[in-house]
């Protein structure tokens, strides 16, 4: 293939994805189409032995685990207890409830790897409470759907499982890389909902009982009640991952078993549960892997016909600043991550742009955290945004989708400032994992 | 026609709910293997194995029931705009043109590719265990056919939603 139709494969893939063809089908089949062309029959067999690799790979194997793990805690009740606890402490704050809803998030998404099971969880519980304290409609979407998105940058999260293989950076480099931002993001939300909230307080319809003052004492027993299980389980997948004990799979292992442990105990564990959790992990699972596999294929092709040389060389061009080099393949990420779900987003630039952003000089694992930032946005931002998605799904029709639209702006906002503090930064991602894992 | 269509359906119902129990043995593995590594100071030779086969498995085995089941997403931006005759054609087109050929030619090269290992005898090559690897390479023939079938039969059905408004 000649350097002028490689960049017609992507042109093809957009087209055929955006016309509403499942993701990996489409792929799969315009990887066949171009390879076929490239290299004849011969392109059956490279399929083939791609389909051992990822069939092979030991670390995907932990996103099985981590999707059931999620599926179970959903399904668990923890949830609700949790909820109950952080909102003892918040609601006397400014914005109370939606500083409590972030910190449900930021406690699900450590003790969870799905991205969605965070935001319909602490969704469902937190919405009706909002409302029936007059919070601002748009105030509402906006946490609830940038808290869901801190599933993908707070550890553990299946995005990066899927994304270090193909960045070629270690999984436990990332899962600590992004504690540092992925709470700096969540500390962001929460100063925003708070000046919000104290300049312009919600109205509630009638008055509306906070509930009795709780003393110290019993507030720390509902709190350490309640705030137990998810340590437990986040100490059991993050602390056997820093400590050294476990891979990542076998991390994910570890919380899957405690994830179960915990169902138990809240006495959820029950043959109905364990098969709906069952299902949905498998259904989740393929979709997701199967994308991996298609988008494996697709890179291979794009890449043996010289796809990725044509990238290198016309971003050299003039020889740009390495910056705006950066700011440029972060912006495009931006724009198509408004059309395209996640798992696209990676397996499309990442095989394309890490080569590009080690010629520049720039760290991978630092890269990687700065994408993932991006995938944040992508995940609230319109037309293609999961969490709107699942947002309707989830809330009262007095919501309507403009308010969910207008309220998750200052949040895509928040978002640009956490990329850009990290990379005038790019320490709040290296320091942690010198720290703990000992690299330089 | 419609009961060979349910007919496949089943199947990759039945495939799909097996290979989700596949979770078990991953979760006993890589559990297994911390505890037997950190508390008996004995890795396990097999854990390794076990857990990216068992993952390999379910998520290629479970393909075409997660695609019975529409779970394979879609970039629906328009598509969900779309009429219903509307998303027959991007199906009946997608499949026919691009994914139809890719499963059904996989298949038969995952066939030769399972063959070529059991006349070989390969084996792994990846631990002490190292099992022969035509078994799970005869599975990836499976799972792609099976999926084929299951890709085959939404075809036909997007198909006859296409002809059905066209005839009326």
């Amino acid at each position: 293939m000649t350097a002028s139709v490689a960049p017609l494969m992507f042109v093809a893939l957009f087209l055929v994805l955006l016309m509403g063809f499942p993701v990996a089908f489409s792929m799969a089949g315009i990887a066949l189409v171009f390879g076929f062309m490239t290299f004849g029959g011969a392109t059956i067999d490279l399929f083939a032995q791609k389909v051992d690799e990822v069939a092979s790979n030991y670390i995907l194997a932990a996103v099985p685990l981590f999707i059931f793990m999620g599926a179970l805690l959903e399904r668990s009740g923890i949830a609700e207890r949790l909820f109950e606890a952080v909102h003892l402490w918040t609601r006397r704050l400014p914005g109370g409830l939606a500083v409590g809803t972030i910190v449900m998030c930021v406690i699900f998404a450590a003790s969870s790897g799905v991205i969605g099971a965070t935001e319909v969880v602490v969704g469902l519980l937190a919405i009706p409470v909002m409302m029936k304290h007059g919070y601002n409609k748009g105030l509402i979407s906006g946490t609830i759907c940038a808290g869901g998105s801190l599933g993908t940058i707070i550890p553990p999260s299946v995005v990066v499982i899927i994304m270090g293989p193909i960045a070629n950076v270690s999984v436990g480099d990332l899962f600590v890389g992004m504690i540092v931002p992925g709470l700096l993001m969540a500390s962001l939300y929460i100063l925003y909902v708070s000046i919000r909230c104290w300049v312009n307080p919600p109205q509630p319809p009638a008055e509306v009982e906070l509930g009795p003052a709780v003393d110290l004492g019993e507030r720390l027993r509902i709190t350490l009640l309640a705030l137990v299980p998810p340590l437990f389980l986040i100490f059991a997948v993050l602390g056997s991952l820093i400590l050294g004990v476990a891979a990542p799979t076998e991390a994910a292992g570890m919380g899957a078993v405690g994830a179960l442990v915990l169902t138990a105990l809240n006495k959820r564990l029950s043959m109905h549960v364990f098969k709906a959790a069952l299902l949905q992990t498998i259904k989740v699972t393929c979709m997701i892997q199967l994308i991996v596999l298609a988008g494996t294929m697709f890179s291979s092709v794009f890449i043996a016909s010289g796809g990725s040389r044509l990238v290198s060389g016309l971003l050299d061009l003039g020889g740009a600043d390495p910056w705006l080099i950066l700011a440029l393949l972060l912006f495009i990420a931006f724009v198509t991550g408004c059309f395209l779900e996640w798992i696209s987003m990676v397996l499309i630039f990442i095989p394309l742009f890490i080569p590009i952003v080690v010629g520049l000089g720039f760290d991978p694992t630092w890269f990687c955290i700065l994408f993932l930032i991006i995938i944040q946005t992508s995940y609230i931002t319109p037309p293609m945004a999961p969490a709107i998605f699942y947002l309707r799904g989830i809330s009262p029709p007095e919501i309507t989708v403009w308010d969910m639209y207008k309220g998750i702006v200052p949040f895509v906002f928040l978002q640009f400032t956490t990329l850009v503090i990290v990379m005038l930064f790019p320490q709040l991602v290296l320091w942690l994992p010198s720290k703990l894992l000992g690299f330089a | 026609m419609e009961r060979l269509a349910m007919a496949i359906d089943r199947l990759s119902s039945a495939v799909g709910i097996v290979a989700a129990f596949l979770l078990a043995p991953l979760i006993v593995a890589t559990v297994y293997e911390v505890v037997s590594r950190y508390l008996f100071n004995a890795p396990t030779s097999w854990a390794y194995e076990v857990g990216y086969m068992a993952n390999g498995t379910l998520m290629l085995l479970g393909a075409a029931y997660t695609l019975k089941e529409r779970a394979h997403i879609r970039i629906d931006v328009l598509y969900s705009m779309a009429s219903k005759r509307v998303r027959a054609l991007v199906d009946v087109v997608g499949y026919a043109v691009l994914f139809l050929p890719f499963a059904w030619w996989l298949s038969a090269g995952l066939w030769e590719y399972a063959v070529h290992a059991f006349e070989r005898g390969t084996t792994s090559g990846e631990s002490a265990w190292n099992p022969v690897v035509w078994p799970f390479r005869a599975m990836f023939f499976a799972s792609f056919l099976l999926l084929a079938l299951q890709a085959t039969r939404e075809f036909v059905a997007a198909l006859g939603i296409l002809l059905e408004r066209r005839s009326s």
